[in-house]
Formats: structure tokens, sequence, C-alpha cells
């Protein structure tokens, strides 16, 4: 088995990227991100597959007495969000992975989120990596992804344009992903698909049949 | 900013409860763990997963191929 190239080059970009991430992420983790990361964990408890947990983003978000996995492609991400965990309330592993080959059972969460993960997962991996987080969900589970989108607005595409080349350099991230259209591909519902930040950052929500 | 000391626990140790959990990434199916290795072993696939500081490594490019 090897990595795919689009593993090898995220692989290398997110392992050059881990030590500076906060530091780059800073203006809009704190303009953004801190209103809307809650939402995306409101309502759900007991067992959260943490798909992409990164540097640990997520940390003071989860539900108190929640128990979460976090998974990551990358080593030097999660030695950051290992160094982080007291940050949060709920017990966390984490445990490297890939998300279209999960190594967690069949139906064991209670729900899974996705912060980010899939705007920058290439359009052939949007439906397998849907696929596993169904599978290790019960059904009935919530899936719940954070996303970035394109923005319809024109003026707003011509500004976003221009920080866009560099966003993709740092991140891997194409905004115009079209994630919505894969969860029936992978078997499950859309429940709901809404910005949260102007027209720029979706939550969308799946769930599998019950 | 030492890791093992901010850590809940050090960080070569791994949860008991995370071990009992984790399957194959290939076959699904389960793993043996071997202490003095730090190595999750799949049986079905024939790979040995690494585990580092802490973290297993659940990825096949990184497993050690069983003889």
């Amino acid at each position: 088995m090897r990595m795919t190239a689009f593993e090898i080059s995220n692989f290398a970009r997110y392992q050059r990227i881990a030590p500076f991430y906060d530091l780059l992420d800073l203006p809009f983790e704190y303009g953004r991100y801190r209103k809307i990361r809650p939402q995306l964990f409101a309502g759900l408890s007991g067992l959260i597959l943490d798909a992409g947990v990164g540097t640990g983003r997520n940390f003071p978000f989860y539900p108190a007495g929640a128990r979460i996995v976090g998974i990551d492609l990358s080593p030097a991400m999660l030695a950051r969000a290992a160094r982080r965990r007291r940050s949060s309330a709920a017990a966390i592993d984490l445990v490297e992975m890939d998300v279209t080959r999960i190594a967690l059972p069949d139906r064991h969460f209670d729900a899974a989120v996705a912060t980010f993960l899939f705007c920058v997962l290439p359009d052939e991996l949007q439906a397998p990596a849907l696929r596993e987080l169904k599978r290790v969900t019960k059904p009935g589970g919530v899936i719940r992804l954070l996303e970035y989108t394109r923005p319809r607005a024109a003026l707003r595409r011509a500004v976003t344009r221009l920080w866009e080349p560099w966003v993709r350099w740092a991140y891997g991230a194409g905004f115009d992903r079209r994630t919505e259209e894969h969860v029936p591909e992978a078997g499950l519902r859309l429940v709901q698909s809404r910005f949260v930040l102007r027209d720029l950052i979706k939550i969308i929500e799946a769930r599998s049949a019950e | 900013m030492n890791s093992a000391s901010s850590g809940d626990r050090p960080s070569n140790m791994i949860d008991p409860k995370l071990l009992e959990i984790l399957v194959c990434p290939l076959t699904k199916g389960p793993l043996e763990y071997d202490a003095e290795k730090q190595e999750l072993i799949s049986r079905s696939a024939k790979l040995a997963y690494p585990i580092r500081d802490g973290i297993p490594i659940m990825l096949p490019e990184e497993a050690r191929p069983l003889e």
C-alpha cells in the first residue's frame, strides 16, 4: 500500500505548516471560528469521532462528558493536539489514520464531525470518506461537517480569489467542493445544509437510515 | 512546552480502552497489542502498526509487514 499523490502532497504540506498553523489561522480563529464551532457540537453527546482533528482547535467546544476519538493524517498536527488535551471537558484519544480507511469498528460512534476536512479532500475521495463516517456511526447517528464554500457574491468572490492561491498553498484547500452532492452517493440522507457565516462557511448535516 | 508533563497521561502510555476499539484499517479485523514493541498486530492483514509517542499510526504504508 502506498500513499496517493494527494496524500503525499497534503501530508507534506501539513507537516510543513504544523508549527505555524495556529499563527496562520489566528485572525480567522478569533474573528470567525470561535462563534461557529459550538454550533457544530450542539446537541451531541456520547462517543464522537472528530475526523481531521488537526491541532485540536475543537477541543474547548467538545460537550462535557463526551468521549472523543480524534483522527488526522498528520503526526505533526496530532503532536500539537496531544499537548492541548487538557483544554477540553471531554476525554480525548488521538490516532493517526486516513478518513477513507478508518481503523474503528462499525456502528461505534453516536456522532461524527469534521471541521474543514471535506474542503481539502479531492472530489474522488469525498464519497469514500463519507461512507467510512457512515460505517463507524450508529444507525441514525449524526454526521456534521463544517466547511468552507466558494462565496456566491461576485464582489466577495473577486476579493477571495486574491488570497485563495495562498490559502491553497498553505492548506491544500479549495472552496469549490460539492460535498452535499456526495452525501446520497454514500448512502446518507442530507438533513440540512446552512450557512453559518455569510456565504463562506456552512454546516452540512447528514444521517444514515435508522 | 513539554509534552510528557502537560498531557493527562505520560506520552508513551496508551489508553487500554482505545486499544479495545481499534481495528485494522484494511480488513477491519481485530488487533493484538504488543506492549514491548509498541505495535498493534493485524493477523488478517499480516501487518504491525506502530505506536509512536502514545499515538497509534493506523496507516498500512507505515506498518511493518509480518513474515
